[in-house]
């Protein structure tokens, strides 16, 4: 992750004149926080959504399944392990498993080389930032929901607790990708960014 | 939304989309099928993920 996180700070040196407000979403969370760790010069306040300083095991184990699918060429395959997380209710996962199995290969290319993606889950594999968090500076806020099966409510408490000057929002009823499309979440990151720093 | 967006890189060649106004925030995605910018169903995807941000400028990578 720290190579990931050294690829970004290069371009953030690059494409802004001076620190800046970083938001990472899931695995971007994970690379916000290592960056955060690595280079705190380079940024002014930060949100972490639905991720924390490291992934459960569940999580982890939803990666590699997913890597192993995305070398078989399993597109369908690939795309329905998404349904887990995507929907908050039962009946909403049955319905998105159904949904992206038939929908995989639209959207995921015959010809897709998922070398890009099989390096970056090997790379949050590994992450585990609880040891550094203590040494990110920028005001942070961790957005998490309850019922994240990557990132149970326990580790968004520990990273929030970790980081000197952060907060965290939970959104209670919400599994992983319902938190980015919780209507709250952007109302969130724009309060936080614009009056906390 | 779609329309006012920008394609282009970030130093070091890391592509970006950028699009919004406002103070800039650089927005690290989620985990994606490549490290490309994407396209189609999931272009259409995050830009609706962070349309309620756009009163702030961003760069996502």
């Amino acid at each position: 992750m720290s190579d990931l996180a050294e690829d970004y700070a290069g371009a953030l040196e690059d494409g802004f004149d001076g620190p800046v407000d970083v938001l990472g979403i899931s695995t971007g969370g994970s690379l916000a926080l290592q960056l955060a760790a690595d280079r705190p010069d380079l940024m002014r306040g930060l949100v972490v959504a639905g991720a924390a300083c490291r992934l459960s095991l569940h999580g982890r184990t939803f990666q590699r399944q997913t890597a192993r699918l995305s070398a078989a060429g399993d597109r369908r395959g690939v795309s329905r392990m998404q349904a887990g997380d995507v929907a908050d209710s039962r009946l909403g996962r049955r319905i998105a498993g159904w949904l992206l199995g038939l929908a995989g290969p639209l959207f995921i290319r015959r010809d897709w080389d998922p070398s890009d993606m099989s390096a970056t889950i090997e790379a949050e594999d590994a992450f585990d930032l609880r040891e550094r968090l203590h040494e990110i500076s920028a005001p942070t806020l961790v957005i998490g929901g309850g019922r994240d099966r990557f990132y149970p409510t326990e580790l968004f408490r520990e990273t929030a607790d970790g980081i000197p000057n952060a907060r965290l929002i939970l959104y209670e009823d919400r599994a992983h990708g319902g938190v980015f499309v919780d209507r709250r979440f952007g109302k969130d990151v724009i309060a936080f960014l614009s009056s906390s720093l | 939304m779609a329309d006012e967006v920008e394609e282009g890189q970030l130093g070091g060649g890391l592509p970006c989309l950028s699009f919004g106004q406002g103070p800039p925030l650089a927005v690290f995605p989620g985990l994606g099928m490549t490290n490309a910018n994407p396209t189609g169903v999931q272009l259409w995807g995050e830009l609706r993920l962070l349309a309620p941000l756009a009163a702030l400028s961003l760069f996502t990578g």
